[in-house]
């Protein structure tokens, strides 16, 4: 892989998404552009609205892309596919299958040729992995919210992608589950050191997972209103992060930014 | 053990059993009997209700045949029914005896036959064939003794019931309610006493109504008949042996004058009775409620797979396609709320026409009428399911679509792997709609259709035009109504066993 796709291993360049209305086009997004080397992990944050979700399914396929373009380690992408692992806010488990199932039909459509051993040691991997050794075969509605989000990122893990893509995953969790799961995509973004998209709207949860905090103005027209380089040391732990000197600057940062775009959005409304 | 009977229950919507359990297990006694009279002391108030009314109104409502039937009277004609099922039980069994009877003589009555014709004896067959006969004759009698202590239990029965009627009658007399005319005196009957009151005549016709020992009663019909049919049979057998007898008379004497004639006559006879017993005995059933329920189960869970069969693949494309969901919804519309009577005749002249003559259907069970009620069952009820299978294919999660679209699923896997198993809930909701509203359906259809289920038995006793009739059609009402409910009951647990949340209404 040459040195330019490693350095531009996500590359979002002028990123439009128009929807069309009856009051004429509503711009979301415009001209948005982004470079995320391979292994990084970025973290988006905005406001609700601003686009940063629309982002994140344009990259994984799953939205179409009104204008500019996508390419994922040196490839422009079309339509979704399973080089680009997704994990959603709803776990969105199939409830007729298994967690197992549910991992296994990801599995048996990326590796149509591996043998029905090898598929199973995969699945079986993953969702160890994600800390479900012993729920193999529980259905989804068996399973707490925080469990079947383990299955979600066990499914999204499982395909071998070449990147993630988190839309806020722990969105809907509570605090302490909350916690585990993020020191569970520490832990596997360390083992496997994929590039990571992932959209949040909690500061200590970016600060806490990211090389990079990219925070994005409000919309209509989003862009990309700060970056903060987050140097902190890995691995992480969640208190000697307190200890770091440069803790509370980010945060105050990201803070600061966040504030301030909600004092505009008052402004814009009033 | 515990949680799994009160998971049992749970699931089958039956959660009422589950304080029950719990008491029977000790757990928190005083709290589960207040649960137990919630769950069944409300509803037997209610039920209590129930009956009193009606047996209020039974005493102020007159029908066209007569009072309406009383829940005592109702209950006593249901008794009756059961008691000819037990009888016609009895007959099936009896009947089934005296043909095997049958089938030994003409076994026997051929092989012998068969011994002359190829000139071997014949003596061990005849010893065969005395013995049985014999025996059969010794069985037939068998049934005078029974006939005679079911006859007695019979006339005790009635010999009380007449006490009783004419111990009414007296009460009636003592008390002086005559029926009077103009000038206040009793009106004379036919039979040249007074009339009594049209109260005591009420109380009179409710005692004549109830039917007394009706197992005894039949079994005493039945036993005759069966005896009645073995004699005949020993008669046609005994009958064969006379002309053997004689066939081997005359191949003993020295050939003379007339004797071929005689021969070929004696022989002509022989082979008469001969054919009279090879002819199968058709057992004729008069069929008993059981039968009616059976057939109308029979009938509807074709109907409803037949409809399930239709309209779940229609349902499914329906749902994928847009395009073809608009090009067949006026059609839907249009054929929805069209009643089974309407459908049941389209029915049987399109069944009729195709099973036309020797064609005909004449299955134990398949028969045409079988058809003109189970498809008119599925044609009433197969809109709920389609429905439900569009909107469940059609309304597929977006996140699950997302999945499939991750994975790159192609069209097969995007519709066997994600799509019908999401619509699968919603295809249960229509089945257990369409399973309603078919046994609702079945009735009406069976009686246009005279396919003998409940429906067909309905009708025959409502053109009885009888105070029992109308008791007899009570009866059919509740057992239709439970098994209804128990119908549902089965489609509410499936449902509730497919269902992807714990949520289904009961």
């Amino acid at each position: 892989m040459s040195n330019y796709v490693k350095e531009h291993y996500l590359d979002l360049v002028n990123l439009s998404k128009v929807y069309p209305t009856k009051k004429g086009p509503f711009v979301v997004l415009e001209n948005f552009n982004l470079t995320v080397p391979e292994g990084e992990f970025v973290c988006l944050i905005g406001h609700s609205g601003c686009g940063k979700s629309t982002i994140l399914t344009m990259v994984a396929g799953l939205n179409s892309i009104s204008n500019g373009s996508v390419s994922v380690a040196g490839h422009e992408i079309d339509g979704p596919g399973p080089d680009r692992g997704v994990v959603f806010q709803s776990p969105s488990l199939l409830p007729w299958l298994s967690a197992y199932d549910n991992v296994m039909l990801g599995v048996s459509k990326v590796y149509p040729h591996a043998s029905k051993k090898e598929r199973e040691d995969i699945v079986k991997h993953y969702l160890n992995a994600v800390g479900l050794g012993g729920a193999f075969h529980k259905m989804p509605k068996e399973l707490s919210q925080g469990m079947r989000q383990r299955v979600g990122i066990a499914r999204a893990f499982a395909l071998k992608p070449k990147m993630m893509l988190l839309d806020e995953p722990l969105g809907m969790l509570d605090a302490l589950t909350k916690h585990e799961l993020q020191d569970l995509i520490a832990k596997l973004h360390a083992e496997h050191k994929l590039t990571t998209l992932m959209v949040t709207h909690d500061v200590d949860e970016a600060l806490y997972l990211s090389d990079r905090v990219v925070m994005m103005t409000n919309g209509p027209k989003a862009k990309v209103g700060q970056i903060l380089l987050n140097d902190m040391p890995r691995p992480r732990e969640r208190v000697s992060l307190l200890e770091y000197p440069n803790y509370y600057k980010y945060r105050e940062q990201l803070i600061t930014f966040l504030e301030e775009q909600e004092l505009k959005k008052k402004h814009t409304a009033a | 053990m515990k949680q799994k009977l009160i998971n049992f229950f749970e699931a089958t919507g039956l959660t009422w059993f589950v304080p029950i359990i719990r008491l029977v297990t000790g757990e928190e006694p005083k709290e589960q009997c207040t649960e137990i009279f919630k769950m069944l002391g409300y509803p037997a108030i209610a039920l209590a209700l129930f009956f009193m009314t009606w047996g209020y109104l039974s005493t102020k409502i007159k029908t066209s045949v007569g009072a309406l039937p009383s829940p005592t009277y109702v209950w006593s004609q249901g008794e009756a029914m059961w008691a000819t099922h037990n009888s016609e039980t009895v007959r099936k069994s009896e009947a089934g005896e005296l043909e095997k009877v049958r089938i030994k003589f003409n076994t026997l009555v051929t092989e012998r036959r068969t011994l002359e014709e190829n000139g071997k004896a014949t003596e061990p067959v005849d010893k065969k064939l005395d013995k049985l006969l014999s025996e059969t004759k010794e069985k037939a009698e068998l049934y005078t003794p029974l006939v005679e202590k079911y006859a007695t239990i019979k006339e005790k029965a009635e010999k009380e019931k007449a006490e009783e009627i004419t111990a009414i009658r007296e009460k009636f007399t003592k008390a002086g309610k005559f029926d009077l005319d103009d000038s206040g005196k009793p009106k004379i009957d036919v039979d040249g006493n007074p009339q009594l009151a049209e109260e005591a005549l009420d109380e009179i016709n409710y005692k004549q109504n109830f039917r007394v020992a009706v197992y005894e009663g039949n079994l005493v019909r039945v036993y005759k008949s069966i005896q009645g049919s073995y004699r005949s049979l020993i008669n046609k057998v005994e009958k064969i042996e006379k002309y053997t007898q004689i066939a081997r008379e005359l191949a003993s004497v020295s050939p003379s004058t007339g004797h071929d004639k005689k021969v070929a006559s004696n022989n002509r006879k022989r082979q008469a009775f001969e054919k009279q017993i090879a002819k199968p005995n058709d057992y004729q059933g008069n069929g008993s409620i059981v039968d009616y329920i059976k057939l109308s189960i029979i009938t509807v869970v074709f109907g409803f797979f037949l409809a399930a069969f239709v309209a779940i693949p229609l349902g499914i494309v329906c749902g994928l396609s847009p395009a073809i969901m608009t090009a067949l919804n006026p059609l839907i519309q249009t054929f929805r709320p069209v009643s089974p009577l309407a459908w049941v005749l389209i029915t049987i002249q399109v069944i009729d026409g195709i099973f036309v003559g020797d064609n005909a259907l004449q299955g134990d069970i398949l028969k045409n009428t079988f058809l003109h009620s189970g498809i008119t069952v599925a044609l009433c009820s197969l809109w709920a399911t389609l429905s439900n299978t569009a909107l469940g294919v059609s309304s597929v999660d977006q996140d699950h679509l997302n999945v499939a679209q991750v994975l790159k699923l192609n069209w097969f896997d995007r519709i066997f792997k994600i799509i019908i198993p999401s619509a699968i809930p919603y295809i249960f909701t229509g089945l257990r709609i369409t399973l309603g509203v078919g046994w609702m359906v079945l009735i009406v259809s069976e009686m246009m259709a005279t396919s003998r289920g409940l429906g067909w038995f309905i009708d025959q006793e409502y053109q009885n035009n009888k105070v029992e009739s109308l008791a007899n059609i009570m009866v059919c009402i509740f057992i239709i109504g439970i098994i209804g409910a128990i119908l549902d009951r089965i489609m509410f647990t499936l449902q509730k066993l497919v269902s992807f949340s714990d949520e289904v209404s009961a």
